[in-house]
């Protein structure tokens, strides 16, 4: 809500049109409409990732917002179509004209939304809340979101080192087949939780690999000019021979936040 | 057509609450009744066709 009045309250100090100029009313009045319709869609999305960040004038959403809207919008058009054509076919049977107009809702909007649903889809999949949404995960939740909490995750959580995307920033190795690869894990997670095919504690199905905090740290005057990382032990670090957790974790501490919890 | 507008309908549970199960749904439930409510829509115009003797 708070997302949503001030990205309103940007677009409208923007300077208006002038009032003679009909075209120009109307094309900003649809413009502050479809901003905050936009703006209430991301300030959900901001609100669930615990983001209050603002947004820059004139901001029209992201790709994302565009989208879910667009998605909407042709899912409606296609059940409309859908409904009418029906009403159709009951009283007239399966005219040249109505199987003309099926294309769009048969083939053209189906195309779009699979499209836009795959893009929405895949995109919110990677939101904390989408990983936290299986119970099981939510002590590592509330440990990644404690500010007391001193493990790996919590520490780049609170000081923003990751500004968003938090779980699969880390949790994904870089490129598309890693893109590919955590989806396809992804789906072995959900089948497990459907099944109840896990154990608890749940544990990390592979050892964590370096790679992943080198994709950021590697490269940093940080890293390569840390005492801890002498130059002798770098081929063992790059190797994933020592590990980063071994000496920098523990990466996510639940036990500790379901004590604090339940205090 | 009923299985086109089903499609939409669970498509349309995806864009509203985006999550793991929603996706999944959208994955294995809408996507499959989308792409049948293509096909018979294509088999019904290929029958016409040949009815038309078109094809």
């Amino acid at each position: 809500m708070i997302e949503y009045r001030r990205v309103y309250k940007s677009f409208d100090g923007a300077p208006r049109s002038n009032g003679s100029n009909h075209a120009g009313v109307v094309w900003s009045r649809a413009m502050r409409l479809l901003t905050s319709l936009l703006a209430t869609s991301s300030a959900g999305a901001a609100a669930a990732e615990g983001d209050i960040a603002l947004r820059p004038h004139g901001w029209v959403g992201t790709t994302d917002d565009w989208a879910r809207g667009l998605g909407i919008a042709f899912v409606f058009l296609a059940a409309v179509i859908l409904v009418l054509a029906w009403r159709r076919v009951r009283e007239t049977g399966l005219t040249p004209r109505i199987k003309e107009l099926l294309i769009l809702p048969l083939v053209v909007l189906p195309a779009a939304i699979v499209f836009f649903g795959y893009s929405h889809g895949i995109e919110s999949s990677k939101t904390v809340e989408s990983c936290g949404s299986c119970h099981v995960m939510k002590p590592y939740l509330d440990d990644l979101r404690n500010p007391d909490s001193e493990a790996l995750a919590a520490t780049h959580y609170k000081n923003r080192y990751i500004q968003e995307h938090h779980c699969y920033t880390c949790h994904t190795d870089y490129g598309m087949f890693g893109t590919v690869h955590a989806k396809w894990e992804g789906l072995g997670h959900v089948r497990r939780h459907l099944t109840g095919d896990y154990t608890l504690p749940i544990k990390i199905a592979h050892p964590y690999p370096n790679r992943r905090c080198l994709g950021c740290h590697g490269q940093s005057q940080k890293f390569l000019k840390s005492e801890g990382h002498p130059k002798e032990d770098m081929p063992k670090l790059l190797s994933g021979e020592n590990s980063c957790i071994d000496c920098h974790g523990p990466a996510h501490t639940p036990a500790a936040a379901a004590q604090t919890a339940s205090r | 057509m009923a299985s086109a507008l089903l499609g939409a309908l669970l498509s349309l549970v995806l864009f509203l609450h985006a999550g793991p199960y929603t996706l999944v749904a959208f994955m294995f439930l809408a996507q499959p009744l989308l792409l049948l409510g293509m096909l018979l829509f294509a088999v019904q115009v290929f029958k016409d066709l040949r009815r038309e003797k078109l094809l």
